[in-house]
């Protein structure tokens, strides 16, 4: 008789674990894009270039995908303490978010890398954005 | 004195070496003038703000926030044009911006929310007026591939050189083909809140 008493501990227990780690999951923060690799990996102005030549096909390979770009900064700005923007490419057309300040922004002219997801290519400004960018150096 | 008919000749070249050069700097001058007119003339944004709360009987904190909503308005006409990446939305929880985007809006096939409109009774004058202007915005809102005509009250606020707008309204799920499981469907209003608001600058800037 003890193995089935133990039946009305086990599977109590076992709802309430399923129960909390369905909990958990639901109430997940979404995760930093720091240890996700990118889908792909090209130049800031080439990833414009290909937008704009060929809509079709770039939102199929890059929209919502995690892309890593590169190029040079034409300018940061920040709205208030956490939101801030980092403008890559020729004209500044490439718009990256960034998830959280990484330390300072950086300068106009600086190299750098930036790891986000692609939302898509505008074509009312003729930019393309991406969103909770990681940014690294470019080495 | 200059006279009328001397100022005119001393300013219209007839002929001689620097007729060529004159009218160069004519054409160079007008076809910068063109461009400048059809960019310089509007005031846009690439980083206005939007949010949403559409929590339902069972408050779960649907609601979500993006900063990077794209805006063009025309002074001359009052022409509005507001783009929203559906996928630029962030969730406090993961789990629900991934069921938004890929079960409800489905960002991957229609990746932006759109009003191409107006504003209602525009003139001039409002672009001279300070302080806060009650306005209409009057169009067609897309969202998830479905147009809708809509009226929605809004503000306009003229400071520093830039033009600041902001919109709330109510947007029916149903109405834009959004479908909620029925598992669900205690917690996702069936009307979600909507705020926009958006700082224009002149383009250029």
């Amino acid at each position: 008789m003890a193995p089935k008493k133990s039946y009305w501990i086990v599977i109590p227990l076992l709802i309430a674990g399923l129960g909390w780690y369905g909990v958990q999951q639901w109430s997940k923060a979404p995760e930093s894009l720091a240890n996700t690799p990118a889908s792909h990996v090209l130049e800031a102005q080439q990833l414009l270039n290909e937008f704009q030549n060929k809509i079709d096909q770039s939102n199929q390979l890059y929209l919502n995908q995690v892309i890593q770009i590169s190029g040079t900064c034409l300018r940061s700005e920040s709205q208030g303490d956490s939101v801030h923007f980092v403008y890559l490419g020729e004209n500044g057309d490439i718009l990256c978010q960034i998830e959280s300040k990484q330390g300072p922004l950086p300068q106009k002219g600086d190299a750098i890398q930036c790891k986000g997801i692609c939302t898509g290519y505008d074509d009312l400004t003729g930019g393309v954005s991406m969103n909770r960018c990681i940014l690294t150096p470019k080495n | 004195m200059i006279s009328r008919f001397n100022l005119r000749h001393s300013l219209t070249p007839s002929s001689g070496p620097g007729t060529a050069f004159f009218w160069g700097l004519m054409l160079m001058t007008a076809s910068a003038s063109t461009s400048l007119g059809q960019t310089s003339g509007k005031y846009m944004t690439r980083t206005g703000s939007a949010h949403f709360v559409a929590d339902g009987i069972i408050k779960d904190d649907v609601a979500a926030k993006t900063n990077t909503v794209t805006a063009v308005l025309d002074p001359n006409t009052g022409q509005v044009q507001v783009r929203i990446p559906i996928n630029s939305f962030v969730f406090r929880k993961a789990l629900m911006q991934e069921h938004f985007n890929e079960n409800y809006l489905q960002s991957h096939q229609f990746p932006f929310a759109n009003f191409k409109g107006q504003v209602a009774d525009w003139d001039a004058s409002m672009m001279q007026k300070s302080g806060n202007q009650k306005v209409k915005f009057i169009g067609k809102l897309e969202i998830h591939g479905i147009s809708k005509d809509v009226v929605e009250p809004g503000t306009m606020e003229l400071s520093g050189g830039q033009i600041r707008m902001s919109t709330d309204l109510m947007v029916t799920v149903a109405d834009y083909g959004i479908k909620i499981p029925t598992l669900v469907r205690d917690k996702i209003a069936k009307e979600a809140a909507v705020h926009v608001e958006v700082h224009l600058k002149p383009s250029g800037q």
